[in-house]
């Protein structure tokens, strides 16, 4: 893992300083809220719905345990005992008074961590795969990479008052689970015929009310050309985005307007006229980033063994058929622990859990954890043997939830139980899901499908690359959520399809019960996935069930639930 | 701008050496004869393929900030320095002191404040700011 070195170490401590200094200047009405507001955004302050909330950037997803055990001291101190992990790889706390920001700030910066640039307009937390340095067949560990975007664009001078928020994501690995297409900037990782590692750049992706599969801005870039032309892009961006209109704003918008070829032609014009100023990348800073992720020493690791001499939980099975992934050395496994017990709100950890998991990866895990970016926490190297007594030990944590992909497996934003901006709830939907097909017992049967809800249009909750994707809207004072399938925020970079109107928030549930009848009737057999399924056939068996006449009496009789419990 | 405070980018106060000149802009710039010694004024969204082999001989060139959430200004100065200019580079408009190491690196040669502005955040805040200025990551990942 990377560690800060005096470098890192001054800047962050300083950060903590600069913002503490500027409290003081707000409450001494020096600053205005107004120009409060950006400074404390830029330093991961929102004002939300009921309070402050507090949102501490985990770069790339990741962290050691002694990091997750400072999170659970912050959690415990300053807040109600528990944070929310988010789509995004950081972690908030929803209940900060502002007068003990910079002592909570303090805190991070004790453990190497800080909550710069997880808001504002500027460039945001940098995110990577959460498998990354875990999976077989990556061109670099792309936390390498990340880690240097992590350092350029911190406090970047000319880049903090950008025309919105600017999001980069970094992928290694051919099957893409950072969602590089749908970032404003994505990275992937490839070597060229020479074998000289660089990365296909996309621009312009993104969710919000306008979303954008990314376009492809260079098919390969060497890593060491890489930083002044992203540079450039930021600069061209700043220069020719759009300010007159918060929704217009973000870089998708510009790419939609000026055209790909002509951001790039403005791009490389100024990667050309910018070529004799700009120096090479210090040679020791990479090589101490790539030896900061190399891999740990696998060798020393038990071999996997094939029986046990105690009992295992009862649940084991279902576990490792959902939770474990294929690492790549074969004595180890990587483990998805699930945020999305059924009921619960996703992506919540209290500090109880958030230190039993520290534990687990101190003792089984090389001391490293990842946050997913939907909401889970990996822990990416644990040995093979380990397994059946790591399994013990989240359980005993209430952790063990096995359904890693699964339906109950959802991705929520906060919605309007915390947020200002939300138009409906969606928390509360996810617990309605994950427990009704619960108590089915039937969402391994169903197998692997994605559901995304967000409150609002802003997308939070990727509502429009989940396999079945639900938004939260405000009709006339009531909540109605639309249904959208066949979104998929992987390789394949699709945007779900709107199925018909929305639905309030009691037919709901029966409405997407509907949706699975249809899917399971209607699949080949259960290795045809929901996902493949909605492919082959469309929407129209889901329409046809789901409005079979426009008489609202018809449609809500045909969205009662009518699945039964699994036998 | 008789009125009106200049800092220099460490924050400290200085007498404006052009608070009597008079200033042109974009539009007004065809009609002039000569451009030599002239203060250009340029909001930021100005196109600089206007200017050309003009660039070189303006004594001052003042960008515009509307507002301080509009970093605009500090991407076109940037740009001015790259595309050759050399003189005197000055912001003006909305600015905070949480701005004065942007200004900087952007590299600008001083700022001016309205007198409301000066007031409710005198020099003393700007210099506190700049003395404060956090370390530049941006340099530190390159060689030397």
């Amino acid at each position: 893992m990377y560690r800060y070195n005096d470098f890192d170490e001054t800047f962050v401590r300083q950060r903590v300083e600069e913002f503490r200094h500027q409290v003081k200047r707000r409450v001494d009405g020096v600053l205005t809220e107004d120009e409060f507001k950006p400074l404390r955004l830029q330093n991961g302050l929102y004002l939300q719905l009921h309070a402050y909330m507090l949102r501490v950037a985990i770069p790339y997803g990741t962290l050691n345990g002694l990091q997750m055990r400072q999170l659970a001291h912050i959690a415990e101190t300053y807040d109600r005992g528990y944070g929310h992990f988010t789509t995004r790889q950081n972690i908030q706390f929803n209940w900060i008074d502002l007068p003990r920001v910079a002592e909570a700030l303090s805190d991070l910066a004790d453990v190497e961590m800080h909550a710069i640039q997880t808001s504002g307009n500027c460039i945001r937390n940098v995110t990577a795969d959460h498998f990354a340095g875990a999976v077989a067949g990556e061109v670099e560990d792309p936390r390498v990479l990340a880690e240097l975007l992590r350092q350029w664009s911190m406090g970047h001078p000319e880049y903090a008052f950008l025309p919105r928020k600017f999001k980069i994501a970094v992928t290694g690995s051919d099957d893409d689970r950072a969602v590089v297409a749908f970032h404003d900037i994505g990275l992937k990782l490839r070597r060229n015929e020479a074998g000289v590692i660089g990365a296909k750049i996309y621009v312009g992706g993104g969710l919000g009310r306008t979303p954008r599969v990314g376009r492809v801005l260079r098919d390969f870039l060497p890593i060491d050309d890489l930083l002044p032309y992203i540079d450039q892009i930021l600069h061209v961006y700043n220069r020719y985005g759009r300010r007159d209109n918060k929704y217009k704003a973000r870089i998708k918008i510009m790419v939609d307007e000026l055209g790909i070829d002509e951001v790039r032609r403005r791009v490389e014009e100024r990667v050309n006229l910018t070529r004799d100023e700009v120096k090479p990348l210090s040679a020791s800073l990479m090589a101490s980033i790539r030896s900061a992720f190399a891999a740990p020493d696998f060798s020393q690791a038990p071999a996997p063994i094939s029986g046990h001499d105690f009992a295992l939980p009862t649940g084991y099975d279902a576990w490792l058929a959902t939770n474990i992934h294929d690492h790549r050395d074969p004595r180890h496994a990587i483990v998805s622990i699930s945020l999305k017990d059924h009921g619960a709100t996703p992506g919540d950890a209290s500090a109880d859990q958030m230190r039993a998991m520290a534990d687990i990866a101190q003792e089984f895990g090389y001391d490293e954890l990842r946050v997913s970016h939907e909401q889970n926490i990996i822990l990416p190297h644990v040995a093979k043997a380990h397994l059946p007594q790591v399994y013990d030990r989240l359980k005993k944590a209430g952790l063990a939830t096995a359904n890693i992909g699964l339906i109950s497996d959802i991705i929520a934003c906060p919605g309007m139980d915390y947020c200002a901006l939300a138009t409906a709830r969606s928390i509360p939907i996810a617990q309605d899901i994950a427990t009704h097909f619960d108590s089915l017992k039937l969402e391994h049967d169903i197998g692997p499908l994605k559901i995304k809800i967000s409150g609002c249009i802003n997308a939070c909750g990727h509502h429009h690359v989940g396999h079945i994707g639900i938004l939260g809207l405000d009709r006339a004072g009531v909540e109605n959520y639309q249904i959208t399938l066949g979104g998929d925020g992987t390789e394949a970079a699709t945007l779900g399809e709107r199925l018909g109107p929305g639905f309030p928030a009691e037919e709901l549930l029966g409405a997407i019960d509907s949706i699975i009848a249809v899917y399971l009737e209607g699949r080949r057999d259960r290795t045809e996935t929901f996902l493949e399924y909605t492919r082959r056939v469309g929407l129209t068996p889901f329409r046809q069930r789901l409005y079979p006449a426009l008489k609202s009496t018809a449609k809500k009789e045909a969205n009662a639930p009518v699945l039964e419990r699994a036998s | 701008m008789a009125n009106s405070t200049a800092l220099l980018i460490t924050g400290e106060p200085h007498q404006d050496p052009y608070a009597d000149d008079q200033a042109v802009d974009l539009e007004s710039l065809a009609g002039l004869g000569t451009v030599e010694g002239a203060i250009l004024h340029l909001d930021g969204d100005a196109d600089l393929a206007l200017l050309k082999e003009d660039l070189p001989s303006f004594k001052v060139i003042v960008i515009d900030f509307p507002n301080f959430a509009d970093g605009l200004g500090f991407s076109l100065a940037r740009a001015l320095r790259q595309a050759g200019y050399n003189g005197w580079l000055r912001a003006k408009g909305h600015l905070i002191p949480d701005q004065i190491r942007h200004l900087a690196a952007s590299g600008f040669d001083d700022l001016i404040l309205s007198d409301d502005l000066a007031e409710r955040m005198p020099p003393i805040h700007w210099q506190d700011v700049a003395a404060n200025a956090l370390p530049n990551y941006q340099a530190q990942v390159l060689e030397a």
